[in-house]
């Protein structure tokens, strides 16, 4: 049977989408609205406009709250240090208001949260939906959206300090917040109109109070009139097209790609059919789990039968059976997942497979999930509530709140590993694309080329492994801006990394992980961890299978590595560690903070903030704070940045464990760096847990 | 199963006034593309499915269904009974479950029905109709989260048809249940052997499936 994307539900995507401006925020052209996107709603923008460009992403974090990141080229007099001015900015907008039958949606904005303030703009907005397909805005704006037509600040009620906005920031204050410019000065109406004579045609003109002060000094632009008009197309698959006419002088365009990880294309996933339960013909009377006298008594050659036959049923499901053991009316099976993103869906196929195997007196399925050598909980579900609730409408909750999930670390060690399970060997050549962004001199940089992975582990928990990168094409080798920095150049390095070593080792490491005991697990990690880092690295978690909150440390001593991806070393080596608080705040939302001494010796912490989805996309920010002081950082004044994972199965419907990540630096300095270690403890357990377990637990009949 | 429904004051009704059904609200228009076999005039017969894409399986039970939104068909085998309900199976491992002719549950389909909760042709076979009761589908969301649609629905009389299987033609009992909520309405129909067992039926199955039109063989 051919699987098509649903048209309903692709016709809803388009359509519940607000317009956006050409700052990749609910608006018009250049001014803002107090609608929202959609909660979860994720846009990569590109605008252009003669001798301009802004490439926006914007993220809809909550259904009040959305954040964009922008990049932008202005074409404008070389800068002091020779390069042509590119501008990185954040803009966040909260909608305090939400539009009733006669009340309007009101949103405050600011534009430019922490960079260079030539986005500088903080607005209010009222935003009110009309019959016959209009709406239109009404606000006020200070900085850019007060600079015409201007009046005297209406904040200045609060004191003459609203009154003034502070002049263009000196390059060295940029990258920190710009509070001291918020709302002050000069403020300005504006107001929007659009009107919809399609379902994907939208027309909109309004009134700016943009006075394009900066640009028009720099000769850069002429502003002849303030009505914008436009023409938005809504393309579908999240395509949105828009040309307009600007200020009575200038054509612009913008594209706009919009997704949102609650929305895959195939939702539910495509992957064909489980098998189905085998239900015992007459179930025994259930009796406590266990492995004591029972029912029935497994005898050896019974095990190993069972072995046999259930290794052949998990791998017939892409799960790799560790070790069976077999009780009186329990079965506990350490398993492989090496096929589901989600784990509820892993331990339900094969719940469903072994449902056939095991003997009527097994009772009880007691499953245990292992990764990187170690046990990561048990979750142990009835055969009568498999066999009862296998058509059952409520049995997503009905399951899970029967299924016992526990930890792990009590459960005796493996006496029989399967057969052919360990050693391990495995490897493996894979496509990347390496990029590097925001230099001056070239935005995007790109490697293109290939991955050697070798892997060799000869028990469980122990694991020898390397990767070479062999760069075959790219361009970032062509860099040639040298750090600036009075800190130890331990990352800002980069450069010469690239020049000198562009195909290099990018890690050779023995790693052990292990359980100390209950709720806790341990990572020690010893060799080449990173392109510019060899050491020593050892890490401890702790964190229950159930609960918001887990708690983890990590020390490392490590060395800096030679420029040219070699064996070799430089000088410079430092012990670097940090204390870290996780904590599930709920809805998706995680909190995670970072305390210790950085790679340059500095000390201070890290806070970051992710949205993570069912779907296993995440969305994320951070921020590091050290006693670096912002003027001896170098520009950016703290380190910062976005980050994105997308699993593969996402895309393509089909289950996988392959995932897309990307990380956006505005800078890439010293201060605030951090060593990068693989196989981090709270990444590789929390899929094993709740509330990702929970939250995917649908899965676990499919 | 259990199911929340009742009979209502509609069975009454028609039991009373024996009133043509097509009178009673519900639209018929669907059963029309099962031309001339209702209503019409004697030698013409239903095709649920072309009779010539399950030769040879008329010995063993197996399920012929279509997926008209895709333009697709395809022959399930009978792989596994649980309780009132049997899993269908396709050798490209998609499934329909189903219970005594409703679709309880789809997979492999994608935009799956996750599960459907409504009387069964045993509940309402038997007793005079018309009825009303309610159905409740569930799917899973892009964010893995149980999306839950519920709709009334009516059952009535529409009549009987003959019917063509591949064992011949058979005179079937058709029963349409025209279920809707404030988004959408839908109609299902139901072709019953004298016993009250589905020999074929046609069931909207969600918004990313449509309708499928199965026939049961060999049952």
């Amino acid at each position: 049977m051919i699987a098509t994307a649903d048209p309903e539900a692709i016709l809803r995507f388009d359509l519940e989408r607000p317009v956006l401006s050409t700052y990749a925020m609910p608006g018009y052209i250049d001014m803002p609205s107090a609608e929202m996107q959609p909660d979860g709603h994720l846009t990569f923008s590109a605008f252009y406009r003669q001798d301009s460009w802004r490439g926006s992403v914007n993220f809809q974090a909550t259904k009040r709250l959305s954040g964009t990141f922008r990049y932008a080229y202005l074409d404008e007099p070389l800068n002091a240090v020779g390069s042509n001015f590119y501008d990185r900015s954040f803009s966040v907008a909260y909608r305090f208001i939400d539009e009733g039958v006669w009340r309007p949606a009101v949103a405050v904005g600011i534009l430019d949260l922490v960079g260079t303030g030539v986005y500088g703009a903080e607005y209010v907005v009222a935003s009110k939906t009309l019959p016959n397909k209009l709406s239109f805005s009404i606000g006020m704006g200070w900085g850019r959206f007060g600079s015409y037509n201007g009046f005297t600040n209406p904040l200045g009620i609060f004191g003459s300090r609203w009154d003034t906005r502070p002049g263009e920031r000196e390059s060295n204050d940029t990258g920190t917040f710009t509070t001291a410019e918020w709302f002050r000065g000069d403020a300005a109406i504006f107001g929007g109109l659009s009107y919809k004579p399609s379902d994907r045609l939208t027309l909109t003109a309004e009134y700016s109070s943009d006075a394009y002060d900066r640009e028009r000094r720099l000769g850069e632009f002429d502003r002849r009139a303030s009505i914008n008009f436009g023409l938005n197309y809504r393309a579908g698959l999240g395509t949105d097209i828009g040309v307009y006419y600007l200020y009575g002088s200038a054509l612009s365009a913008v594209l706009h790609l919009s997704i949102n990880p609650n929305q895959p294309l195939f939702q539910g996933g495509r992957e064909g059919a489980p098998p189905p339960v085998v239900v015992r013909e007459e179930p025994p009377p259930i009796i406590d789990p266990g492995f004591g006298p029972g029912e029935w008594t497994p005898t050896e050659p019974a095990t190993a039968s069972l072995t046999s036959q259930v290794a052949s049923a998990l791998a017939s499901q892409g799960i790799e059976l560790v070790s069976l053991e077999v009780g009186n009316d329990l079965a506990r099976m350490r398993l492989r997942n090496q096929t589901y993103d989600s784990e509820a869906q892993a331990v339900g196929r094969a719940a469903r497979v072994v449902s056939g195997i095991f003997p009527p007196e097994i009772e009880y399925f007691e499953f245990v999930p292992m990764d990187l050598g170690i046990p990561l909980a048990t979750i142990t579900v009835s055969r009568s509530d498999l066999e009862s609730l296998e058509f059952d409408p409520d049995r997503s909750w009905k399951s899970y709140v029967r299924a016992e999930i526990g930890d792990a670390a009590a459960l005796d060690p493996i006496s029989v590993i399967v057969p052919g399970i360990y050693p391990e060997a495995s490897a493996g050549i894979k496509p990347f694309v390496s990029t590097a962004f925001f230099d001056p001199d070239n935005p995007l940089r790109i490697d293109v080329g290939l991955d050697l992975d070798l892997s060799y582990s000869p028990l469980p928990g122990l694991i020898f492994s390397s990767k070479y990168r062999q760069r075959l094409a790219g361009n970032r080798s062509e860099a040639t801006r040298e750090s600036d920095s009075t800190l130890p150049p331990v990352r800002s390095d980069i450069t010469f990394y690239d020049q000198d070593g562009s195909s290099f080792l990018a890690h050779l490491t023995t790693e052990y992980f292990w359980r100390p005991g209950t709720n806790l697990y341990g990572r020690g990690t010893v060799g080449y961890l990173e392109r510019m880092y060899a050491g020593l690295s050892s890490e401890v978690l702790w964190k229950p299978v159930t609960g918001p909150l887990a708690l983890g440390a990590e020390i490392n001593y490590v060395r800096q590595r030679d420029f040219n991806g070699r064996f070799g070393f430089l000088d410079y080596e430092v012990a670097t560690g940090h204390a870290s608080v996780y904590y599930e705040i709920g809805g998706g939302f995680e909190g995670q903070i970072d305390a210790g001494r950085y790679l340059a010796g500095d000390w201070g912490g890290t806070f970051t903030l992710r949205r993570r989805f069912a779907s296993g996309w995440q969305v994320g920010a951070f921020f590091t704070l050290t006693d670096v002081p912002f003027s001896e950082f170098g520009e950016g004044a703290f380190d910062k940045g976005l980050f994105f994972e997308a699993p593969i199965s996402w895309l393509s419907g089909q289950p996988s464990r392959q995932d897309f990540a990307a990380l956006i630096k505005p800078l890439s300095r010293d201060g605030g760096a951090r060593l990068f270690v693989r196989n981090r403890l709270y990444e590789v357990t929390r899929d094993y847990h709740d509330p990702e377990l929970q939250e995917r637990w649908p899965r676990y009949w499919r | 199963m259990r199911h929340n429904w009742c009979f209502g004051v509609l069975g009454v009704a028609v039991a009373v006034s024996g009133c043509d059904v097509n009178r009673d609200g519900v639209d018929f228009g669907y059963l029309e593309r099962f031309r001339p076999g209702l209503g019409g005039g004697r030698g013409a017969t239903t095709v649920i499915v072309d009779p010539a894409s399950v030769s040879g399986q008329a010995a063993a039970p197996v399920l012929a269904a279509s997926l008209e939104g895709r333009g697709t068909s395809n022959v399930f085998a009978l792989s596994a009974t649980n309780g009132n309900v049997q899993s269908w199976v396709t050798n490209d491992n998609v499934a329909i479950f189903t219970e005594d002719g409703l679709v309880v549950g789809t997979a492999g389909l994608t935009y799956d029905l996750y599960t459907a909760q409504a009387p069964t042709p045993a509940d309402w076979g038997p007793v005079p109709l018309p009825a009303s009761g309610d159905r409740i589908h569930r799917r899973i969301g892009g964010d893995d989260k149980i999306i839950i649609d519920s709709f009334s629905c009516e059952y009535q009389d529409a009549g009987r048809v003959d019917l063509d299987t591949p064992t011949g033609v058979v005179s079937a009992r058709v029963v349409i249940e025209a279920c809707g909520n404030t988004e959408r309405s839908f109609e299902n129909a139901y072709f019953l052997d004298r016993s009250d067992q589905v020999l074929a039926t046609r069931q909207w199955l969600g918004p990313g499936i449509g309708f499928v039109s199965m026939q049961f063989i060999g049952n």
